[in-house]
Order: C-alpha cells, then sequence, then structure tokens
C-alpha cells in the first residue's frame, strides 16, 4: 500500500487525532511525527554575491544552529556545479558553523539547479527513516547569476519593434513553473531563506517563483529586503522547520496521479500541503 | 518524553530518545550512502562522480517563434480616423537556445540565436504643398484663421518715402513698400528652375485631414527589418576558489526604412545597416571564505552604417508646417568601440564589509558625419512678406523663386577618429552598526581625460583668442585637445534602521553627489578648418536672399585643412566647452517598508533631486545670442548687420554647443507608495503610484526665451508627469490537475493545465503644455518667443474636450519686439492623459518531465484604447487666430497582438 508523507504547520493545538481525506475519500492516517521528533534538516548554501549579506547569513546560521535541539541534526550542502556536501549530518553547532564558515560561495547561482535532486535526496531518506526530512535553501542568487540564461537579453539590439521582450519573465516563470511540477512528485518541504531582495521585474519574478516552489512543497520562503532581516529571516525558517509535523497517510487505491490531501485536526488550526503528484 | 503518536502499524516500543537517535542514525547513514552513490561526495567513487551522461541527458534549451501579422490587429485608431485600414503587416521573430556542461559539471556553454525577419507598413500623416501652389498660384492659400493669405512680389520693393521711423511698423506706417502678385499668382518665368525641379519631385497632396489643407498627404510605404544574431557563453570552474567565464555576441540588421516620398528628394530616414560584436571575460577568484577578488575584461564595437544609394539630395526645408525634402546627414558611417577592465576586491573585516575596485575604459568613436553635403537650404515667408507685418508672405512662395533665407553646406573629407580615457576608484564599506542599524558608506574618484583625436584633427573656437579679421576676441584654434584633465570625487551614503527591532519594518535612507563624465559624441563636431562649412546668411531676409537656389552654393574660397583663426568666422562655429565643468548630480531619498499580513508589502518614499550643470543644447544655450534689451531697435534688427553688430562675438553667426553646455539645473520632488503582494496561490502584483514634480530651466520643445536670464525660464520640465500609476501582476491559474480547481486527471487536464497571464497596466498624466506664438516678429533675436497671458481669462476649461482643451483666449501672440510675459512651459495646463494596458495569456503543454510547449499570447493595448493626441497649443493674434488653438484633432493607438510558441526541452 502506498503511503506518502504530508508536511503541516501548526498554528494553534495539537493534531493529535488528525484525519486525512485523498481526492475527498478518507484516508488512514498511519503515523505522526511532529516537533519533538526526529529531524534531519538538509541544508544548502548557494551563495554567489555580496559578502556582506552572506557574512550576515553566516551569523543567522550561527545561531540557529546553536538553537538546535538534540533530536534535529543539520547537513550542509553547496549548490554551485551540482549538489556538493560539505559536511555530513550532525547536531554539533561548532562543527556546523565550521562548515558554513568555510563555504566560499562560486560566483555563479545554483538553486534551480539543485533543488529537485535535493528533494529527491530529502525523499530518500524519507523512504528510509521515519525522521522528519527537511531541505533549507539559503541563497542570495540573482536570476542574473545563473549559468543558464533565463533573462532573455536583447540579441538584436537593432530590433527596435521587439516585443518579446514586454513581459521579461516568462523564461523565469516557464523554469520555475516546470520545478513546482517536478517538486511535486517529491515529499520532503522545501524552505527558502533568500538574503538579497532584488526589484527588477526578472528578479521578482525569480523570488516569486521560489515562493511558489516552497509552497507547493509545503515549506516557507523568506526574501530579505535588508541585511538586518537576516539573521531573523533563518531563525524563523529553522524554528518553522522544527516546529513542521509529517504526517504519514495511506493511499487509497486509485488510479489518480495528481492527489488532493486534505488534513482536518479537532481543536486544532493546522495548514498543509494540499497536492501530490505521485506514482502509483 | 518525546510525543510521537502511535498509530495502526506504527506502534512505537522504544524509548523515544533511543528512537530518536535510531532514525537519525538511520536517515545519516542513509544521507551518506545516497550522496556517495550520487558523486555528490568527495569520497564518491570515480564512477559515480563522473558518472557519463549524454549530452540529450544533460543539455536543454529552447526553440521559439513569435509571429506578428496584421490580421490579429486593430486598425490604429489615427488611421481609422483616416478612413484607413490595416497597414501590412509581417513579422517573424525566431531563434533558440541550447545550454549545457561540455566536460563533466566544470564546464558549461550555452549558445543561443535570434533572427528577425520583418515587413511593416509605416503610416504617416503630413503637410504639402496643394496644387495651385506648385505652380506659384496662392490664390487659395489661407492663413490658420482661415482668411486669404497675400503673397508679395519681392521684386517690386520700394523705400516708403513717408515712413515715420520714430513709430512702429505698420500697414500704416511701412518702411518697404512692396506688390502683392497679381493675383497671388507667381508669374510662370519668376519660377526658379532649381526650385521647380524640387517641386516635380515633391509629394503630390491625396488626403483632406485639415483645416485648410493642411495634412493633407497621408503615406503608407513599406518599412523593412531584418536581424541575425547569437550569444555565446562559457563557464568553466578551475577549481574550489577560482571561476572563469567567456561569453560573446554578435548581431547584424538592416532596417530599411519607410519612404515618405518615391523620388529621391525623400525626407525621410536612412536605411542603416548595424552590426555589433562584443566579448568579456571574467575571473573570479575566492581568496577566502570572505575575501572575493573578480577581474573582468570588456570589449565592444558598434557600427552603424547608414545611407541610401543614389543621388544625394540638398535638404529643403520650409518654416511653414510643410514637409521638407532631402534629409540631413544622408550618409553617416560611425563605430564606437570600448574596451575596459575592472577588478574589485571584496572583503570582511570585523563589521566591515569593504569593496575595492578600479576600472579603466578606453573609448573610441569613429565618424563620418557630414550634416548637409548637398546644401542645406531654408525658407521663410519674409521674401514674399510685406516686410514687418505678419501673416502676409509664404515659406513655399519664397521657394518657388528660389530664395533662400539661410544657406548651409558640409565639405567634410575625411572621418573623425575620437578618443576618451575614464579612470575610476571606489571604495565602499557596510558597516554593522548594531544589528538593528546598518550604513553603507561610498566614496569614488574618476579620472575623465578630455575627448582626442586620433591625428589630431580638432578645433574649437577659443572665446579669449584675438579674432585677426575683426580684431575682437573669439577665433578657431586647431589641435591639441580642447579640454583639460579633471578628477572628481563622488560620495554615497545609505542606511538601514528597524525603529522598533521588528524586522518587518524597515526605515531605509540614501544620498549622494556625483558627477558625469564628458561623453564621448558621435559626430564631427569640433573639426571645423579640417571639415568645412561655407554659410551664406541673408542681410535681410525680408529683402533679399541669402543665396538663389539657381546660383548654388557657394564653394569654400581655400582647400582644406584651413586652419587660420578666421576660419569660421560668418559661420555657426563650434564651441567646446573650455574648462570640461561636469554635470554635478545630488539626490536623498526616505523609504519606509512594511511588510503586512498576507504577504504584503507596503513602502512609501520621499526623494528629492537636483542637477546642476547639465549639459544643454543650442536650444538652451547660445553664448552668442543679443540681448533681449536690443529689442528696442525694433525692425532694424532684421538687417544682419545691425544685428551683428549686437552679438558679443559678431564675427560668429552663433555657437554650436552641440549637446555639452553646462548651463542647465533642475530640481525634482517626488512623494511614491507601492504595494506588492508576493506570490501567494499563484498571484503576485506590484503596484506603484508616484507623485511627482520636477522644474528645470531648459527643457521643452522650443528652446528658451532669454539666454541672458535663466532664473526666468524656471518652469516645470516639459516632460514632467505628475501622476503615474502602474501595475504588474502574474497569475498562475488555480486550475489543472495540479491545482485546486478544476483538476481533472482525465484528458481534460491537457485542457486546463498550465495556463497563466500576466499583464502591466500604466496610467500616466499629462505633461504640461508648452504654448507658442504664431508669429515671431523678433527680427530674429528671440529663437523661442512665449505667449503672453491675458489677464483675467481662464485658461482651464470646466470640461475639457477635444473640442476645447483649454481656453486659447487666455493666451495672445506678443506685440512685434516685444517678449511673452507666459511660462515657458503651464504650470497648471496639461496634454491629455494617457493609458496603456498590455496582457500575456501563456498555456504551457508539458510533454514529460523534460520537455513542454509553450502557447503564448501578448496583447499590447489589448483593450484597444484610443489615447488624444496633443492639443495643438500654437496661440495666434486676436486678429488672426489659430482656429485649431486649444483643440485636439484625433487619437492615437491601438491593439497589436503576438502569437508565440516554444518549445522547451
Amino acid at each position: 500500500m502506498a503511503r506518502i508523507r504530508v508536511p503541516a504547520l501548526v498554528a494553534k493545538g495539537e493534531p493529535a487525532n488528525v484525519e486525512a481525506t485523498v481526492d475527498g475519500k478518507t484516508a488512514r492516517v498511519e503515523l505522526l511525527k511532529g516537533p519533538q521528533d526526529d529531524l534531519l534538516i538538509l541544508l544548502v548554501l548557494d551563495f554567489s554575491g555580496d559578502i556582506s549579506y552572506i557574512e550576515f547569513a553566516r551569523t543567522g546560521l550561527a545561531e540557529a544552529f546553536g538553537a538546535l535541539p538534540p533530536h534535529a541534526w543539520v547537513t550542509v550542502l553547496r549548490a554551485q556545479d551540482g549538489l556538493r556536501v560539505l559536511e555530513d549530518p550532525t547536531g554539533a553547532a561548532e562543527q556546523l558553523t565550521a562548515s558554513v564558515n568555510n563555504y566560499t560561495g562560486g560566483g555563479k547561482a545554483g538553486l534551480l539547479d539543485t533543488v529537485e535532486e535535493a528533494a529527491q535526496l530529502g525523499d530518500r531518506l524519507l523512504a528510509k527513516s521515519t525522521a522528519r526530512v527537511a531541505v533549507l535553501y539559503c541563497t542570495d542568487s540573482s536570476i542574473y547569476k545563473y549559468r543558464d540564461d533565463y533573462t532573455n537579453p536583447v540579441i538584436n539590439s537593432s530590433d527596435s519593434r521587439d516585443l518579446s521582450r514586454r513581459f521579461p519573465d516568462q523564461l523565469v516563470r516557464e523554469k520555475t513553473q516546470k520545478l513546482v511540477g517536478a517538486l511535486l512528485e517529491r515529499q520532503t518541504p522545501i524552505w527558502i531563506v533568500h538574503i538579497h531582495y532584488r526589484v527588477d521585474s526578472i528578479n521578482e519574478a525569480y523570488q516569486r517563483g521560489l515562493q511558489e516552489m516552497a509552497e507547493a512543497t509545503g515549506g516557507e520562503a523568506a526574501i530579505c529586503r535588508g541585511l538586518t532581516e537576516i539573521p531573523a529571516a533563518i531563525g524563523h525558517a529553522f524554528r518553522r522547520i522544527r516546529e513542521h509535523w509529517s504526517v504519514f497517510v495511506q493511499l487509497p487505491p486509485g488510479k489518480s496521479r495528481n492527489i488532493a490531501v486534505a488534513l482536518n485536526a479537532p481543536d486544532c488550526e493546522i495548514s498543509f500541503r494540499p497536492r501530490f503528484s505521485v506514482k502509483r | 518524553m518525546q510525543k510521537s503518536f502511535p498509530l495502526a502499524g506504527w506502534i512505537l516500543l522504544l524509548p523515544c530518545g533511543l528512537l530518536a537517535q535510531g532514525e537519525l542514525q538511520k536517515a545519516a547513514e542513509e544521507f551518506k550512502a545516497a550522496t556517495r552513490e550520487l558523486g555528490l561526495r568527495a569520497d564518491s567513487p570515480a564512477r559515480a562522480a563522473g558518472k557519463r551522461q549524454y549530452p540529450w541527458q544533460t543539455w536543454h534549451g529552447r526553440l521559439f517563434y513569435n509571429l506578428r501579422n496584421d490580421v490579429l490587429d486593430a486598425v490604429p485608431h489615427e488611421i481609422a480616423q483616416r478612413g484607413g485600414g490595416k497597414n501590412r503587416l509581417r513579422r517573424g521573430q525566431f531563434g533558440f537556445s541550447i545550454a549545457g556542461p561540455v566536460i563533466g559539471k566544470s564546464t558549461f556553454a550555452s549558445l543561443s540565436y535570434e533572427g528577425v525577419r520583418e515587413r511593416i507598413g509605416r503610416n504617416s500623416l503630413r503637410t504639402v504643398a496643394i496644387l495651385p501652389e506648385r505652380r506659384g498660384d496662392f490664390s487659395r492659400t489661407v492663413d490658420s484663421a482661415g482668411e486669404p493669405l497675400q503673397v508679395f512680389d519681392p521684386a517690386s520693393t520700394r523705400p516708403n518715402p513717408d515712413f515715420d521711423p520714430a513709430r512702429p511698423v505698420s500697414t500704416g506706417n511701412l518702411e518697404y513698400i512692396r506688390q502683392p502678385f497679381p493675383g497671388s499668382v507667381i508669374p510662370t518665368p519668376r519660377l526658379d528652375p532649381v526650385a521647380m525641379r524640387g517641386v516635380s519631385l515633391y509629394a503630390l497632396p491625396n488626403a483632406d485631414a485639415g483645416p485648410f489643407f493642411r495634412n493633407n498627404y497621408f503615406v503608407v510605404s513599406p518599412e523593412t527589418n531584418k536581424a541575425d544574431g547569437m550569444i555565446f557563453k562559457l563557464d568553466h570552474t578551475l577549481d574550489d576558489k577560482s571561476r572563469l567565464s567567456f561569453s560573446a555576441s554578435t548581431t547584424n540588421g538592416l532596417a530599411a526604412a519607410s519612404r515618405l516620398m518615391p523620388t529621391i528628394a525623400d525626407p525621410g530616414a536612412n536605411d542603416r545597416l548595424y552590426s555589433a560584436r562584443r566579448g568579456s571575460v571574467e575571473h573570479i577568484l575566492t581568496l577566502s571564505p570572505r575575501t572575493i577578488n573578480t577581474l573582468t575584461l570588456d570589449a565592444s564595437t558598434d557600427r552603424s552604417d547608414s545611407q541610401r544609394p543614389g543621388e544625394v539630395f540638398p535638404l529643403y526645408s520650409f518654416s511653414a508646417s510643410y514637409l521638407g525634402m532631402g534629409r540631413p546627414y544622408p550618409v553617416q558611417l560611425s563605430a564606437h568601440n570600448t574596451y575596459s577592465v575592472s577588478d574589485g576586491y571584496s572583503t570582511r573585516l570585523g563589521k566591515h564589509s569593504l569593496r575595492v575596485s578600479a576600472s579603466f575604459t578606453h573609448y573610441q568613436v569613429h565618424a563620418f558625419l557630414p550634416p548637409y553635403p548637398r546644401g542645406r537650404f531654408t525658407f521663410g515667408p519674409g521674401y514674399t512678406s510685406l516686410p514687418g507685418i505678419n501673416n502676409t508672405g509664404h515659406a513655399f512662395a519664397s521657394f518657388l523663386l528660389g530664395a533662400a533665407e539661410y544657406a548651409e553646406a558640409s565639405v567634410f573629407p575625411s572621418p573623425s577618429y575620437w578618443r576618451r580615457h575614464l579612470a575610476s576608484l571606489s571604495v565602499r564599506d557596510q558597516y554593522e552598526v548594531t544589528k538593528r542599524l546598518n550604513l553603507t558608506l561610498g566614496a569614488s574618484m574618476d579620472l575623465s581625460t578630455p575627448r582626442t583625436e586620433k591625428y589630431n584633427r580638432i578645433s574649437t573656437v577659443r572665446l579669449d583668442a584675438l579674432n585677426p579679421a575683426s580684431g575682437q576676441p573669439g577665433a578657431l584654434v586647431a589641435g591639441g585637445a580642447a579640454q583639460p584633465v579633471r578628477i572628481r570625487p563622488s560620495a554615497s551614503f545609505g542606511f538601514a534602521w528597524n525603529p522598533t527591532g521588528n524586522p518587518k519594518n524597515v526605515l531605509r535612507g540614501s544620498a549622494g553627489l556625483s558627477y558625469q563624465a564628458v561623453p564621448v559624441y558621435t559626430s564631427q563636431w569640433g573639426t571645423q578648418g579640417f571639415n568645412g562649412t561655407p554659410t551664406a546668411i541673408s542681410r535681410n531676409t525680408q529683402l533679399a536672399p541669402a543665396i538663389l537656389l539657381r546660383d548654388g552654393m557657394p564653394a569654400l574660397d581655400r582647400p582644406l585643412p584651413d586652419l587660420r583663426p578666421d576660419f569660421a568666422n560668418n559661420t555657426v562655429a563650434d564651441l567646446v566647452e573650455p574648462t570640461a565643468t561636469q554635470p554635478f548630480y545630488q539626490s536623498g531619498s526616505l523609504t519606509y517598508e512594511r511588510e503586512l499580513p498576507g504577504q504584503l508589502i507596503l513602502a512609501g518614499t520621499l526623494a528629492h533631486s537636483r542637477g546642476q550643470r547639465l549639459f544643454v543644447s543650442n536650444s538652451a544655450a547660445n553664448l552668442n545670442a543679443i540681448p533681449l534689451g536690443n529689442l528696442r531697435f525694433r525692425d532694424e534688427l532684421n538687417n544682419e548687420l545691425v544685428r551683428r553688430q549686437l552679438r558679443p562675438y559678431p564675427q560668429f553667426q552663433r555657437f554650436d554647443v552641440y549637446s555639452a553646455w553646462p548651463l542647465g539645473n533642475y530640481k525634482r520632488d517626488s512623494g511614491s507608495v507601492r504595494v506588492e503582494k508576493r506570490a501567494a496561490s499563484g498571484l503576485g502584483l506590484t503596484a506603484t503610484y508616484e507623485l511627482s514634480r520636477q522644474r528645470d530651466d531648459y527643457s521643452g520643445p522650443y528652446g528658451v526665451q532669454d539666454f541672458y536670464n535663466r532664473q526666468a525660464e524656471w518652469s516645470l520640465t516639459a516632460y514632467n508627469i505628475p501622476h503615474r500609476v502602474s501595475l504588474s501582476y502574474a497569475y498562475e491559474l488555480p486550475i489543472g490537475s495540479k491545482k485546486s480547481l478544476l483538476a481533472y486527471n482525465d484528458w481534460r487536464r491537457y485542457l486546463v493545465d498550465g495556463w497563466s497571464i500576466s499583464g502591466m497596466t500604466t496610467l500616466l498624466s499629462g505633461e504640461p503644455i508648452a504654448l507658442r506664438p504664431q508669429f515671431n516678429n523678433t527680427g530674429g533675436l528671440v529663437e523661442a518667443l512665449r505667449v503672453n497671458v491675458v489677464p483675467g481669462i481662464e485658461a482651464q476649461v470646466a470640461k475639457p474636450s477635444p473640442e476645447r482643451w483649454f481656453n486659447p483666449a487666455a493666451f495672445d501672440n506678443p506685440e512685434n519686439f516685444t517678449l511673452g510675459d507666459g511660462p515657458r512651459t503651464h504650470p497648471t495646463l496639461r496634454n491629455p492623459p494617457s493609458q496603456n494596458h498590455d496582457l500575456s495569456v501563456t498555456k504551457r503543454i508539458a510533454i514529460d518531465t523534460e520537455r513542454a510547449l509553450e502557447l503564448q499570447a501578448t496583447g499590447f493595448n489589448f483593450v484597444n484604447t484610443a489615447n488624444w493626441t496633443d492639443p495643438d497649443p500654437v496661440i495666434g493674434p486676436a486678429s488672426t487666430p489659430n482656429v485649431n488653438a486649444g483643440r485636439i484633432i484625433g487619437s492615437r493607438g491601438g491593439r497589436v497582438i503576438q502569437v508565440g510558441l516554444r518549445l522547451s526541452f
């Protein structure tokens, strides 16, 4: 019998008696893992820009590592030129901080190229363990910093009547929508903390895309508009990841590939990831 | 005790602590195994790390085609009002891009190509001479009030023995007596043969948009555009600490301009061949986690070859609103080369993030741009007028007589090769004062060298050099740089402060001081002596022509180069500002930003900026202007000899300062509110409203009235738009198999999946109206005469409409030889507001996880809104009012649709 793990966040109450439906039909909740349960955070660093922003992120991450409970471990990866492991899972704050401090950005952004692989990795861990698993991207990426070109730059400067770039965010949106579709096939929630907000229209579309990706997986995204926000945003993301619940739901028989999930717990305000694409 | 809930099938018997360690350990072990297997670790087996992947697995890209066709478009309003149909439009824009790793994961390449093929019908509504006028018959010609216009015979001119010089010239006190042509018809033998050849090449009227034979030529002619370009990029990771990126681009284009006339007298733009090449190399070296060095080398070249094969026609321009003949710069060849190297070093020291950067740029501009190789001839009504009397004579009649009031030719034997360097050193410090307060401090020093010419073919008028011909200051000086090297500092300051400690509320401020470097202009300005501009000036435009067309342009009397100090005498002389004074800008802003529930961000900004000594053009700077107190000489000012005595530098007609005289000033104050809705459920939008006021002493379509009183020119900036609203949005529709609505999983998902819309809306209030009088009888002293304000009459109308946008009776044409007392731009009258709405609808069809097809339809002005054209700003005297003043004759705009198809793989 196939099962999925539905990430959920509880604003009020305790979801002890949570009930689930899949495509409107009652589904069996097999297990529930909450804030006091094991947690492995796959922290992916994706820094390619201004060191002053990166330094604030390092500060925020060091503070967040220091606040980790014993049942939460973190592993550190980098996103440039594909995912690479910088630090194996550990709860040792000093070790993690050292790893982050030694990380050197790469001049190129990597989130869009690696987020699917990171979620895939998370799913492998979810499949082998009942521990909660979440991916957290900490990035300062600009859409202009990718090796792939999503910015649709002007190629023919003599073409004065080019209207195809009136909506310059089309390629970014296409990419992020494609990733949203791919991430719906994964069960690992993704959190993103973008430490450098940019106001140009293509970067705005990119930042919106990051938000959509995170929301689609049951995670959250924060876009920091200033340096002083960065440590708080990172701390907030860690706290939310720690607080997230993982609801093990057994899928009823059916052919549906794209399923709608609903969770309901008496006396409890619960938000959850509502859609999954599953392979039957 | 941890809270785990034992549910069916998952009975947890072990103490939670042990279980936790067990499950975490299990996950950690699996992590190690998986990352090793996937080649994500340093200790991954080589087989996994270097796992071979075929190009079709790792390379991806897209193919696209965008189509525009007039079948999809609305008839533009300006054409529909003429009763016309759609113009032909065929446009195809196509291309591809492909990207992927070349060697392992360390080298990545991308290639993009785009081509354009376009054929478009371009329409234009102009005024040309009516058929009788082409034969010399002005009996049907009327003035702007619709009254018959008299054309006088210059051959009949004789002094009026009864003229009283103590009284102003008027119909009752004429200085010269001149007879009208009998029946207002110029006898055929009097018509200039060169002018008549021009007439035979001149467009015939074919429309009647009116009034009074105005807007009588409507032409639609094809314009062809073609372009092909490519961008290639290569990115290579040398090791963990360094990365090398290379990019190169190339484009070639042809813009074949539409013709306004199907003859060599066509005044339309040249065809243009365009090419550009660019290359850059960037090396990023991470010296430590807190120290990064970035070295960049750039080189670019842009070439433009603009000309039409065949004979070059002289430029004939008429002071009436008639379409001219010929075009300036019939041959234009230019190339811009830029080479630059820059290095940026960023490091962290304590609470300071420092960035030190240095750059050096070498500019080259090669230009061959003779403005009037076959001559420029301007025709005014003066020669066929009753001397001294407004609303008499006609520019086209003067043309038929071959009587140009000004003529100039360009003798440019060689191109110019301009050079300039710019070096810059800057430092920026971001200082974390406290966790709630950050400061950013920046300073830079820019060194700019003057514009020089490779072969030293450079000259300027020096105002302190003695002119041997006149014995007065102001003489041409050739060779050497005309300006000194300048070193200028600039500074910036910024802060971000969380006053309450809540990161969702931020107060930001910034301030800056900077100088603008003197650009390298794309022209051959500043080469007199090496190039020549023989000029003919009328001694009195009402009495004698500068030149008769049949006599041709006088040739230069001495061969070039002619570097004598008096070479530029009696011409419009090139004057380079000698001190290299640079425009100075100051700005400051304060923004309060607050994040509200519901992913809403609200920001309010107050900003102030000002600029001093901005570069202005000849319409705003004239160092040889006759002081306006000399208007007291009244009709005597029509005499060039009199005017010459009054000019500060009598040996020159005026100075050409190009667009480079540092004299302008502006101030801008604005307040804006921005609301941003972050993506939630697929919707993101940004709305901005700005209220602004900008004033200056130089902008506008006509120039300034008094060159010696900048304060009197201080008024609203001609392009100031006080209210500006913009809205942009993107919405992934919540329908489809992976969405909350219409979540079909059967065949219907192909219909409902992947829909999104995005749009942009702009609402703009109108720019200030710049009024001008119909007649400017100031003997040439005032180039941009203003209107008079009539006291006690309200300029605003209660309900502005196209028939009456403002009240023209509130203004008047100034009396002869007096200044207008109205402002350069009106403080309250505004041109009509405008709006534009663009919408794009996209349907994405996923073929598989990697491939997708995107169909896109974009509507520009998709609601087909018509925006009113500007009202006629020309104010006539009460005796012969401009009946069109304050009226709007039509609207413009129309929906344009583009459809596109993109396959991404």
